[in-house]
């Protein structure tokens, strides 16, 4: 009996998780939003087949150049070509927000979790500790720790982290407080399941959905405020080409070579479009007064 | 309704106090110190000059003496001065906060405006075409990292063969030369604050439109444009108003970044040039500076809540 329980509930697990894309794709504004993550996710990984020219290599002969067959976004002030350079940029900012999403998901939806199911003087000092941190604005915090720690691509990523954990641990917390409330959870406890199993078996799942729509948004804002903060010179170090880097470098030549400045945050928000349409369209899915 | 506005304000300043220590105790965590980086520049280092340097700024002592130091001057309202220039710190950041206020306080207003309106039109035109320009207008708006929307603005300007007057004029000093400077960034952190505000705005009409009492005020002969402003606007607001106070936080993040880009001598340029010198007293008042005007921002929305529905005014007093 037991056993057949435990085999069930594995595979009913990945169907739903199947379900859910399913229902993503059958959504036209989610399909389309999906194809044009996928176009710049394939765009970022297969950068070194795409791009014609070395995001690195400098060339004299062809500074501030316009758009052009040659180099399509045109070339910035030593002569790189701008269309290499932001598709290697948009390799580190996605990498950035992947990882961002991941840790912040694990240890936010954890500490969430913990603070929603037990309640009591646990929650009390999680909350209060939420609260310190939510009361600075995001960017001044991750640009508080990012200078701290000093820039490389692993500091940007806890500076981001940090900054982002409270929002997730606040929404998993109310979340958890009402999955806790039913019946299930009850009975689960009174045939003597352990917190942690509860909690892996009964609440993960059920926390899936809104940690997918969170987690579609944090994407975002990570690959927002990595730029911001490379833009600010604590980022992405130089010479890695950088999206925000970018961005700050084409201030210099604001008038004269616009193509500097356009491409880069052309890039930087059709991802956020994108992963911001599939957060909409998950809502949607998985909103229970649509179905 | 006094009761919960001071329980609210002594919670305030008990965050405010663990935001200092956290700072505190994170800045001094991390090695490299402002001795180090201003000796470095000046070549030959000794370890009795390091000593000596580290005492007469009062880094030699244990953190927690140090903190005790620093708090009591907070409270006595000496934030203690620069590391680096020696000003005092409170004048520096009382310079920076103006414009950044300035900044904010129109920016907010004017996404209000813009966010509210837009809101309240697709509402009205709802499955039009206008409806589904807004929502889109809202979508794209939501997505564009505020950093880009600055240099596109001056992008555009410069290619207009407009240039801000520089440098940066207080409003009392040169009124319109401060305008020119102030209303170009303040459209740009507007925008996606109008994004996030249209869209709830639009949604909590429409829940709002499908209530018992706006069929009853229609009934009752109330004019199309009274009903949608006087009945359900109002009972649509709330939401619209906490959303608000959090977007209030995200544009305080935007001015770090426009304030650099547009060059406004606010709070973000000084708490990023504290930063990149390690100046400890600077960045500490900097970052408890934001604090404190995040906690004053969510207080007054807090209150806000009692004027737009009287039924929380009775709870809470």
């Amino acid at each position: 009996m037991t056993s057949l329980i435990q085999e069930a509930a594995p595979a009913r697990r990945t169907n739903r998780t199947l379900a859910i894309f399913k229902a993503l794709v059958r959504d036209p504004i989610g399909c389309t939003a999906l194809v044009i993550l996928a176009i710049v996710l394939a765009l970022a990984i297969f950068a070194p087949l795409v791009a014609q020219f070395d995001p690195l290599v400098q060339n004299r002969r062809a500074i501030l150049q316009p758009p052009s067959l040659t180099h399509w976004f045109g070339t910035d002030d030593i002569g790189r070509d701008v269309f290499s350079r932001v598709l290697y940029g948009t390799q580190v900012s996605l990498l950035v927000g992947l990882m961002v999403v991941i840790i912040t998901m694990v240890i936010g939806g954890l500490i969430g979790m913990i603070s929603g199911y037990f309640g009591g003087w646990v929650d009390v000092i999680i909350q209060r500790i939420v609260e310190a941190l939510d009361v600075l604005p995001s960017l001044v915090l991750s640009l508080f720790i990012a200078a701290m720690l000093g820039p490389s691509v692993r500091n940007v990523i806890i500076a981001v982290t940090l900054a982002q954990i409270p929002r997730f641990v606040r929404v998993v917390r109310s979340e958890t407080m009402k999955i806790r409330n039913n019946d299930f959870i009850a009975a689960s406890r009174v045939i003597g399941a352990s917190p942690l199993r509860i909690m892996l078996t009964h609440g993960v799942p059920n926390l899936m959905p809104t940690m997918l729509v969170l987690g579609s948004l944090v994407f975002g804002i990570a690959i927002m405020t990595e730029a911001a903060l490379s833009f600010l010179g604590v980022g992405t170090p130089p010479p890695n080409p950088s999206l925000g880097t970018m961005l700050s470098q084409g201030t210099r030549f604001i008038g004269q070579a616009p193509w500097l400045i356009v491409f880069p945050g052309l890039m930087l928000t059709i991802s956020v479009l994108a992963l911001n349409l599939i957060g909409d369209a998950l809502r949607d899915v998985l909103d229970p007064r649509n179905r | 309704m006094i009761v919960f506005a001071i329980r609210r304000a002594v919670l305030g300043v008990l965050v405010l106090v663990a935001v200092a220590l956290m700072v505190f105790v994170a800045i001094r965590l991390i090695p490299g110190d402002i001795v180090n980086q201003q000796l470095s520049e000046a070549g030959a280092v000794t370890p009795e000059l390091l000593q000596e340097k580290r005492a007469a700024m009062g880094l030699d002592k244990p953190v927690h003496e140090q903190f005790l130091v620093w708090a009591s001057g907070v409270v006595s309202g000496d934030l203690g001065s620069s590391l680096w220039t020696g000003r005092p710190v409170s004048a520096q950041v009382g310079a920076a906060l103006l414009p950044t206020l300035q900044l904010s306080i129109i920016a907010i207003v004017m996404g209000a405006l813009l966010g509210v309106g837009a809101g309240v039109l697709a509402a009205l035109w709802r499955g039009t075409a206008g409806d589904m320009v807004l929502r889109m207008m809202s979508t794209v708006f939501l997505a564009i990292p505020q950093l880009w929307l600055g240099l596109l603005t001056l992008t555009g300007l410069a290619l207009i063969g407009y240039y801000i007057p520089l440098p940066y004029r207080s409003f009392s000093a040169e009124p319109w030369a401060n305008f020119q400077q102030v209303i170009f960034p303040a459209l740009a952190l507007s925008l996606g604050v109008a994004a996030a505000l249209s869209r709830l705005t639009r949604s909590a009409m429409l829940e709002v439109t499908g209530a018992d009492f706006i069929r009853a005020a229609r009934a009752r002969g109330v004019s199309s444009s009274g009903l949608y402003l006087g009945h359900a606007l109002k009972n649509a607001l709330i939401p619209v108003i906490t959303l608000l106070g959090t977007q209030f936080g995200n544009l305080l993040s935007g001015t770090v970044i426009i304030e650099r880009i547009f060059n406004i001598p606010g709070l973000g340029n000084l708490l990023f040039e504290a930063v990149a010198n390690r100046d400890y007293t600077v960045i500490q008042a900097a970052v408890l500076t934001y604090g404190l005007i995040t906690i004053i921002v969510n207080l007054m929305v807090d209150l806000s809540y009692g004027l737009v529905d009287p039924r929380i005014r009775g709870i809470r007093s």
